[in-house]
């Protein structure tokens, strides 16, 4: 069995700052905590690498943001999570920016600058100043360098390529987990006194999808399996501007720019439905208003709708946004600098996620969770561009801190051992029974029908009947499931056990995200009922917990926690 | 339409030495190769490979395409095709290599910017152009497979990976190690006559990594 006293899994953003932080902390003996991370890809290769835009703090550095503060990044927030987000945290969040972002420059991490050399800021959807700092658009690439040079820097332990399959409780408290080495296939025990989760997102129960083939929202089935809820899983973002065929996302950044989006008949349609914010309305409202310019007819074959920058001019584009025109160029074959590029809407985020509060503490004694993967609640149901990059930096740092102090005041006792011996032989039986059976489903058959089932039946206009027959798939593709038979049957990088793994997790979690968005009979932010259009404030100003049951997940409901801003209508 | 090619197929723990199998991938106009693994994985056969955003940015995909390192995601899957795993680097299963050696080779350097500790106000920076580009690196490791002389296996031995890493820190405005003398104990003195390196997305490795760190003045 391995010790460490924090393990984090996960390597994106969220993981790698949790880990510096809890490493600078000291045991009882004055020295370092022994803190170890464990990812199932390499850190630099994390989902966070491919984020574009940039991250949200009210530095105030650009002429036209002068007046922003902290405020008024809180409020915009709220507004922008259609009063689901927990104010209370939203308030950290928004206060801790600056200092974040300032860390993050200390460190090395190359922001775009204004020509007297502050850090440069752009506007993006939903925030009344221009907020967003960057580096070109590749924001995300950057600062996951910055964080992995400093977990190098501090030695912490890295376990990559390892796989966590199980968490571990014991008495009412985590104790560790199990995991595979993805290289031999083997399986190991790991013992700690807390454990962070920072895993990511859980973009893949859908087909049309920017995020990695590996987002597969595997860490919040671990969670929920270990009877930590999730929370508000039902509220799925899909981002107006993916590419059409691929939906390869084209950041934000590209409207913030200045991008206009036009229909076929040559308007810029928005005008319609937001009209003073136009473009820079937030996600959900312009990527409902594309669909429904798309429904009705006024889309290209009936699929996607235009973004323009040509106005931008080549200049501009150049360089602000260069890897945009690259990947219009290399995967539509379209230069933006002289055509418009083809967009839809795709699913984005997942604003749901492990049930946590502010310093990410669950409800299970020293479980955390941090990220994308990770419900504290700052989006509610709908995220803001730019507020992700920074949550996990703000929350990582934050459960890192508090997963530091719950193991300072313990010695690093061998509770649980048993607990988590009988885990890893679980999981042990678990493989050899998959290794061996020879049933008729074949496992990518089953996510493929997933995934479809999602986006047609859950995405962005949602009703109750479709989705009670989303449901009912869903259950069949879980009867199924357990029909499966693997293809290959070696130990060594064995992906088709891998992946067939995590489709347990990902069938159990779009049950839970179709259970919420039925029982949600009211429209919030993403959450759009054809059947339930108005905000029901007196009944669903509250969030969905799932909680695990042998029978299925029970759904419970818990309040948000209002400070500042009273709900009130939110209009673009 | 269908597409033809030939895929390494490499399975140590049955003892084999591996060789190439035959898929007839289903083909689309603008599908890349990475579709057609993603595909083969799941017709026919469970091809082991790597794989993670699918446009360019983890740098997970990198394979050889008729001998050349590509990335699967943005090249264009085409008839006659024949896929390997990156030459440079031991081969693990299927298309999978260890990336380690790549990595470790370089933690003696610290491959960081070694800034010390932070003033209290920094100065107002302008990150040079050269930066930037080199920033861009996705780390697939193509480009050692485009080295004549790379050895993962030879701790004095960098490649243009090694010596992009380096470059980095040594265009970072604040790093203050050098840079130049780091390369040297890789023995870059080799890459002056040969310049052959390419990188898969474009850096231009011997401009703005070999040239500066054989020309060797320490940047402020
Ligand atoms: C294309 C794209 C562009 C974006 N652009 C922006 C932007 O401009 N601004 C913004 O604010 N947000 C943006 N976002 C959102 C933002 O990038 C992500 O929400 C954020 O980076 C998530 O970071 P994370 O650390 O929580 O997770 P990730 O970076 O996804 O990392 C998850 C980690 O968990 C590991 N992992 C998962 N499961 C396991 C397991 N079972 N065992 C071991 N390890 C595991 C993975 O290996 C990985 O290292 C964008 C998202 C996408 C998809």
């Amino acid at each position: 069995m391995i010790n460490h006293q924090i393990l984090v899994v996960g390597g994106g953003l969220a993981g790698m700052r949790a880990a510096i932080e809890a490493c600078q902390a000291t045991g009882k003996g004055g020295q370092r905590l022994d803190v170890a991370l464990l990812s199932r890809v390499h850190p630099l290769r994390s989902h966070s690498g491919a984020a574009q835009g940039g991250a949200n703090a009210s530095f105030g550095n650009a002429e036209a943001g002068k007046d922003d503060n902290w405020e008024k990044h809180a409020f915009d927030t709220v507004k922008g999570s259609d009063y689901l987000g927990d104010q209370d945290s939203i308030e950290v969040m928004a206060k801790e920016a600056v200092p974040r972002i300032v860390e993050l420059e200390h460190w090395g991490c190359p922001f775009s600058r204004t020509p007297e050399g502050k850090i440069a800021q752009r506007p993006f959807g939903g925030a009344g100043y221009p907020r967003t700092c960057y580096s070109a658009d590749k924001t995300g690439h950057v600062m996951l360098h910055t964080l992995y040079e400093q977990v190098t820097k501090r030695r912490i332990k890295v376990y990559s390529e390892w796989m966590a399959l199980a968490l571990v409780r014991s008495a009412g408290v985590c104790v560790g987990l199990v995991a595979m080495e993805m290289l031999s296939g083997k399986l190991e025990a790991f013992r700690a006194d807390a454990v962070i989760f920072a895993t990511g997102g859980a973009g893949r129960l859908y087909q049309k999808t920017t995020n990695a083939i590996i987002n597969t929202g595997y860490g919040m089935a671990l969670a929920y399996w270990a009877g930590v809820p999730l929370k508000d899983m039902e509220f799925i973002q899909f981002h107006p501007t993916t590419l059409y065929g691929t939906n390869i996302l084209i950041s934000e950044a590209a409207r913030g720019e200045g991008g206009y989006l036009y229909n076929a008949k040559g308007e810029r349609f928005l005008k319609d439905y937001a009209p003073s914010l136009m473009e820079l309305a937030p996600r959900d409202i312009v990527a409902r208003s594309e669909q429904i310019e798309i429904e009705q007819g006024r889309g290209y074959e009936n699929a996607y709708v235009l973004l323009d920058l040509r106005h931008l001019g080549r200049e501009k584009i150049e360089e602000r946004l260069p890897g945009i025109r690259d990947l219009a160029i290399s995967y539509a074959g379209v230069d933006p600098v002289e055509q418009p590029i083809p967009v839809q809407p795709g699913q984005h985020y997942t604003m749901g996620g492990i049930a946590c509060n502010t310093w990410g503490e669950s409800e299970l004694p020293g479980f955390f969770a941090a990220g994308e993967s990770a419900c504290v609640s700052i989006h509610g149901a709908n995220r803001l561009g730019g507020n992700s990059l920074l949550e996990t930096v703000v929350f990582g740092k934050l459960a890192g801190e508090r997963a530091a102090q719950f193991v300072q005041s313990k010695e690093n006792s061998r509770k649980g051992e048993q607990d988590i011996q009988s885990a890893l032989a679980g999981a042990q039986s678990k493989i050899e029974g998959l290794l061996k059976a020879d049933g008729t489903e074949d496992f990518p058959t089953i996510r493929k029908e997933m995934e479809v089932t999602m986006t047609e039946q859950v995405g962005i206009f949602r009703e109750r009947s479709p989705m009670e027959k989303a449901l009912k798939i869903i259950r069949d593709l879980k009867e199924r499931y357990r029909r499966g038979c693997l293809r290959y049957h070696g130990r060594s990088f064995n992906q088709d056990l891998m992946r067939a793994l995590e489709l347990e997790g990902m069938l159990d979690v779009a049950e839970i995200v179709a259970m919420g968005a039925v029982a949600r009979e009211e429209s919030r932010g993403s959450h759009y009922r054809l059947d339930f259009k108005a905000r029901d404030d007196e009944k669903w100003l509250k969030h969905t917990l799932a909680r695990f049951t042998p029978e299925g997940p029970r759904l419970e409901y818990s309040p948000v926690t209002i400070t500042n801003y009273p709900p009130v209508e939110r209009k673009y | 339409m269908k597409a033809s090619i030939k895929v390494w197929r490499f399975d140590p723990d049955n003892g084999d030495k591996g060789n190439l199998i035959q898929y007839q991938a289903p083909y689309q106009e603008g599908d890349t190769v990475l579709q057609a693994l993603l595909d083969l994985y799941e017709q026919e056969y469970p091809v082991c490979f790597r794989f993670g955003c699918r446009f360019k940015k983890c740098g997970l995909c990198a394979v050889e395409i008729n001998g050349r390192p590509r990335l699967a995601c943005r090249t264009p899957l085409k008839d006659g095709l024949t896929i390997r795993p990156l030459r440079a680097l031991p081969n693990i299963r299927d298309l999978v290599v260890d990336r380690d050696p790549a990595f470790s080779v370089l933690l003696p350097y610290q491959p960081w910017p070694a800034i010390g500790e932070p003033p209290e106000r920094l100065p107002r920076l302008t990150e040079p152009v050269e930066h930037q580009r080199l920033m861009a690196c996705n780390e697939c490791l193509g480009c050692l497979s485009t080295c004549p002389t790379y050895r993962h296996d030879d701790p004095s031995c960098g490649g243009p990976f090694q010596f992009v890493k380096l470059a980095q820190a040594h265009f970072h405005p604040l790093d203050r190690m050098d840079r130049p003398a780091q390369a040297r104990a890789l023995s870059i003195e080799r890459c002056g006559s040969c310049l052959k390196c390419r990188c898969l997305i474009g850096i231009p490795i011997v401009k703005m990594a070999i040239q500066p760190l054989l020309e060797g003045a320490h940047q402020p």
